[in-house]
């Protein structure tokens, strides 16, 4: 009993020095920052609210102004190019990143990022996303994103038990479903194909299934000792895409079809299924009100079994030339505290979680996440996506989209799909001056 | 009349000087990229002359630059048609006195407001072939043969576009024959009324020849837009379905996007100097007209 | 009789013609005023619930107030600096075509047909020490218009008779009175038409702004909307309220400047 109450006692003093302690920190941060502006560059969806009540909190604590500016997101890259290039970027910007988009899309990070090496924070980065974060042994990013489940296939729960449909495990049973869906007059599968970048994602999701069908293969790619033409997987996996196009499966017209009424097609029960991140659950529930339940499953074109891991997300930048770096760091350290992570997931009403090496933070996972996620051998997560464990791929999605849909209208051959991404990533790897290509 | 008096060039200065630095000088730096390698890599290696290397390459490229451009002068032609006529009718419609035609060119107007991402969301919307406003009302007036894929049948989706594009434009294009036809002189229809002249003769004799200017300004806009046409394709369909609705804007945009930034100045210099000579050559030929009357 | 069959005829025409074009803007308007996923479906059905509050929130989250003067400040400055100055321009080059004028009139033509480029538009204007200001982004937007309004302006100083100058010169007007006094009110249904087409153009661009200014505090107000767009997060509803509040000022603008686009000459000085 007296051992609990020293130990309370001196938790407390503890506690009182802690804080007395940081108190005197702050006081010494306010001066020195005082009236200073910390402009911050970034794409609509990456920030938003989630960021303000830690951004509330950076200005009161240091007697700065944050200057936050969103931009649209298909004139974010082109924005921040320019202002790269003419020197007039803002303090913090963001990109989305991935292992190679710091050389690909910042290009000269020695020249416009501040280099963070060494800073505490890289440790709260899980380990997976650090690529991402580093070039050349530098650290110049950080990257908290959520980890949830992308891009796997979201099914109504309810609609399946009422019917007897059970969740397909390969491409055999998943055709047979989408067959007697069709049957009952729902969509089985809602392909948002007018977002134009959504229909691609069934086909680089599973990057798995085409590094077990070829061992080495993203290696081979990068070295570019190996093709996305004539690799039978992946022909395989297009092919059974147009089959599914043109039964039916995807939609009377998935192609003219975008994804603004997805989550009301579900309520409706308009579809079935589709391919979505798993948060979109509790979307759907928030916003339509209905009273379905849903699951995941992972998606099973190509017999795929592997869980769709992804190193990418958006990541935040110092710039160089800013005018007060300090300012820069102190935001980058204060973002990196537990109860900022808290405050940021707190304030993102679709994720459920945020991906820390910081077990103070409380996460929201759903139960049907939960589910998933204990569902699948660790071993099946360590492949990532296609379009990120593989070098200039991501740069031409939206091309390999539209040659996709080429496809399905049955105006170009599957495999002269794939030829045309080996001829865009040679001519990006051109540019690049990859040596694997010269 | 001494015109040095009336008419003094420094009321030129101004304006000038600001289009040259302001408009000129950096469009023409711009295009000066045109002849280098500047692409996403040129803040390690620098910016080089190439001369005419881009050019070439666009000429002699296995990539179909060739079926962009024949797009990109169909949209042209089509869609100017479509826009002049109708709105060269309706403004003739709304200048002879009708009650509330103030009420009618404001709202004719309207479309050309919104920005184009809106009419892309809208329109993706309406013209969706199972739920959208334009297939359910075919379907609820048993017009069932109307009911189109819009924006994925190859052989409709470019009239779905330029259906758009005409939904949004005309009223601008009425904006400005408006404004030509309020400077025709009432006394010149009172005297071909007195002749007996019907409303073709009218247009044929006196509307027509006096608006040649409005004309003139309303066919190089027209062509300089549909040379330059993006975003109505951008928004609705983004080059698709497939490569089906490429326009030579699309292809640059994705060099651009592609950190080409060199190869796309010069797709788009080619554009320019397309769009240049059709202007001039229209501002010359009309321009003779007018001085003929 | 057959003049009111004509225009009744002509009543039926106009009034399809509207509802062509305004049943969009009635969806956007009903949408705008449901809740997020409803709003999603697009349909014309009445809201369930009417939320005026979309507009309210609208107002605050997309920081309107700021970007509503900042766009207002942008489209009436720059729109008539620009037309005032090409009707000068456009004045001399009609009515005096020396060689040189000539020339010069194909000059400024020419930059209707040239692309804009951001990046060296950027560092001309921070050579001019105008860039992060509103000067230079009204600026910028007036010397865009120029090639436009020169040309368009031109094309109607023909249609004002010669003689008027000539009158006014030998009542001892000098250049200056004799353009503000006599030709500018002649060419008031051109310059309004100019007026309200590029102030729609100047309140629509958003992008020369973005690229020309890094505070958000010069941000327009076209820009907001883009905040409620993205991959995973559209919020329907909001975008819808934004676009109906931003399309006000325009249509404000239009509804005044149409008035006086009708009249002019035919009313004006020049009745034989």
């Amino acid at each position: 009993m007296k051992k609990k109450a020293l130990s309370a006692v001196l938790t407390a003093a503890m506690a009182v020095s802690m804080t007395a302690g940081m108190a005197m920190n702050v006081s010494a941060a306010t001066d020195e920052f005082a009236g200073e502006e910390l402009s911050i560059l970034v794409s609509a969806g990456w920030m938003d609210d989630r960021y303000k009540a830690t951004i509330d909190r950076f200005e009161d604590t240091y007697g700065v102004t944050v200057d936050l500016q969103t931009i649209p997101a298909d004139q974010y890259s082109d924005i921040l190019l320019s202002k790269l290039a003419t020197d007039s970027c803002t303090d913090v910007f963001w990109i989305q990143s991935n292992p190679f988009a710091i050389e690909s899309q910042i290009v000269d990070p020695e020249k416009y990022c501040i280099d963070f090496t060494g800073a505490e924070w890289e440790a709260k980065i899980p380990e997976v996303r650090r690529a991402a974060c580093k070039c050349n042994d530098k650290l110049y990013g950080m990257q908290f994103w959520h980890n949830s489940p992308e891009y796997v296939m979201l099914y109504n729960k309810s609609l399946f038990e009422e019917n007897g449909w059970e969740v397909p495990a390969n491409y055999e049973e998943l055709k047979a479903l989408c067959a007697q869906i069709l049957d009952a007059g729902i969509t089985p599968w809602f392909m948002p194909g007018a977002d134009g970048w959504q229909h691609q994602l069934p086909f680089f999701q599973i990057g798995g299934i085409y590094e077990e069908a070829q061992p080495g293969l993203y290696e081979a790619l990068n070295n570019n000792t190996a093709t996305f033409a004539d690799n039978e997987k992946m022909l395989e996996v297009l092919n059974q895409f147009k089959e599914f196009s043109d039964a039916g499966y995807f939609g009377e017209d998935w192609i003219g079809t975008d994804s603004t009424n997805m989550a009301n097609e579900f309520a409706d029960r308009n579809c079935a299924m589709a391919l979505a991140n798993s948060s979109y659950i509790k979307q759907i529930k928030e916003d339509t009100g209905t009273e379905d339940e849903f699951g995941l499953f992972i998606e099973p074109l190509g017999d795929n079994t592997w869980f769709p891991s992804s190193p990418a997300g958006p990541t935040m930048f110092g710039y160089n030339g800013s005018e007060h770096p300090e300012l820069v760091k102190e935001w980058f350290n204060f973002v990196a505290q537990t109860e900022s992570l808290q405050e940021i997931l707190d304030n993102s009403p679709s994720y459920t979680n945020i991906h820390a090496n910081d077990d103070a933070v409380e996460q929201h996972w759903l139960p049907e996440e939960e589910e998933f996620m204990n569902s699948i051998p660790e071993e099946k997560m360590a492949v990532s996506v296609l379009q990120n464990g593989t070098k200039y791929t991501n740069d031409y999605w939206m091309n390999f989209g539209q040659d996709l849909v080429s496809f399905c209208l049955g105006e170009m051959e599957a495999n002269d799909v794939l030829a045309n991404m080996d001829t865009n990533r040679a001519e990006a790897a051109k540019v690049a001056g990859d040596p694997a290509w010269n | 009349m001494n015109k040095k008096r009336i008419y003094p060039q420094w009321f030129l200065i101004v304006p000038l000087a600001l289009y040259i630095i302001f408009f000129l000088l950096p469009s023409i730096m711009g295009v000066g990229y045109s002849v280098t390698d500047w692409n996403s890599r040129s803040v390690l290696t620098g910016v080089h002359f190439v001369g005419l290397d881009n050019y070439k390459e666009i000429f002699l490229s296995d990539k179909n630059y060739l079926s962009g451009i024949g797009h990109t002068l169909m949209f042209t032609i089509v869609s100017n048609i479509v826009k002049l006529i109708p709105a060269l009718l309706i403004a003739i419609m709304l200048q002879e006195g009708l009650r509330g035609q103030g009420f009618y060119r404001t709202v004719l107007y309207l479309p050309s407001i919104l920005p184009f991402v809106i009419i892309g969301l809208i329109f993706k919307s309406i013209l969706n072939y199972n739920n959208g406003l334009l297939n359910m009302f075919f379907e609820a007036v048993h017009l069932d043969f109307f009911k189109l894929k819009w924006l994925s049948d190859l052989n409709v989706v470019w009239k779905s576009i330029i259906g758009v594009d005409a939904w949004r434009g005309i009223g601008y294009v009425m904006t400005i024959f408006l404004a030509g036809l309020n400077t025709i002189p009432k006394s010149y229809y009172e005297a071909a009324q007195i002749d007996g002249a019907n409303f073709w003769q009218r247009l044929r004799y006196v509307t027509l020849p006096m608006l040649t200017g409005s004309i003139m300004i309303n066919l190089v806009f027209g062509i300089t837009y549909g040379l330059k046409v993006f975003d109505i394709v951008y928004v609705l369909t983004n080059g698709g379905p497939g490569h089906a609705t490429e326009v030579l804007t699309t292809y640059a945009f994705q060099l651009y996007s592609r950190g080409q930034y060199g190869m796309s100045t010069a797709l788009n210099t080619i554009l320019l100097i397309i769009t240049a000579v059709v202007g001039v050559f229209i501002v010359k030929t009309l321009g003779k007209q007018e001085v003929q009357q | 009789m057959k003049k009111t069959i004509q225009a009744v005829l002509k009543h039926v025409v106009c009034i399809i013609l509207c509802l062509l074009v305004l049943a969009p803007f009635y969806m956007v308007l009903l949408n705008s005023f449901k809740p997020k996923a409803e709003a999603a479906r697009m349909n014309l059905h009445l809201p369930t619930q009417w939320l005026f509050s979309n507009y309210t929130e609208v107002i605050e989250q997309g920081k309107l107030m700021q970007g509503f003067v900042n766009s207002l400040t942008y489209a009436l400055v720059a729109t008539t600096l620009g037309v005032v100055l090409c009707a000068m321009a456009a004045f001399v080059l009609c009515r005096k075509r020396t060689k040189l004028n000539v020339l010069l009139y194909y000059f400024v033509l020419c930059g209707l047909f040239f692309p804009v480029n951001y990046v060296t538009l950027v560092r001309v204007l921070s050579a001019a020490r105008l860039n992060d200001t509103r000067t230079g982004i009204i600026l910028v937007f007036t010397s865009a218009m120029i090639p436009f309004c020169v040309f368009t302006i031109r094309n109607f100083v023909t249609s004002v008779p010669v003689e008027l100058d000539e009158a006014a010169v030998i009542d001892g007007a000098g250049p200056v009175s004799l353009f503000f006094k006599i030709i500018l009110p002649l060419l008031k249904p051109t310059l309004v038409t100019c007026f309200i087409l590029q102030f729609m153009g100047v309140w629509s661009d958003f992008l020369t702004p973005l690229y020309l200014s890094s505070k958000s505090k010069l941000f327009p107000m076209t820009m907001a909307v883009y905040q409620f767009f993205g991959k995973n997060k559209n919020n329907w509803s909001f975008i819808f309220a934004d676009i109906v509040l931003t399309c006000i000022p325009v249509i404000i603008v239009y509804m005044i400047g149409q008035k006086y686009i009708v009249g002019g000459m035919t009313s004006g000085a020049v009745k034989e």
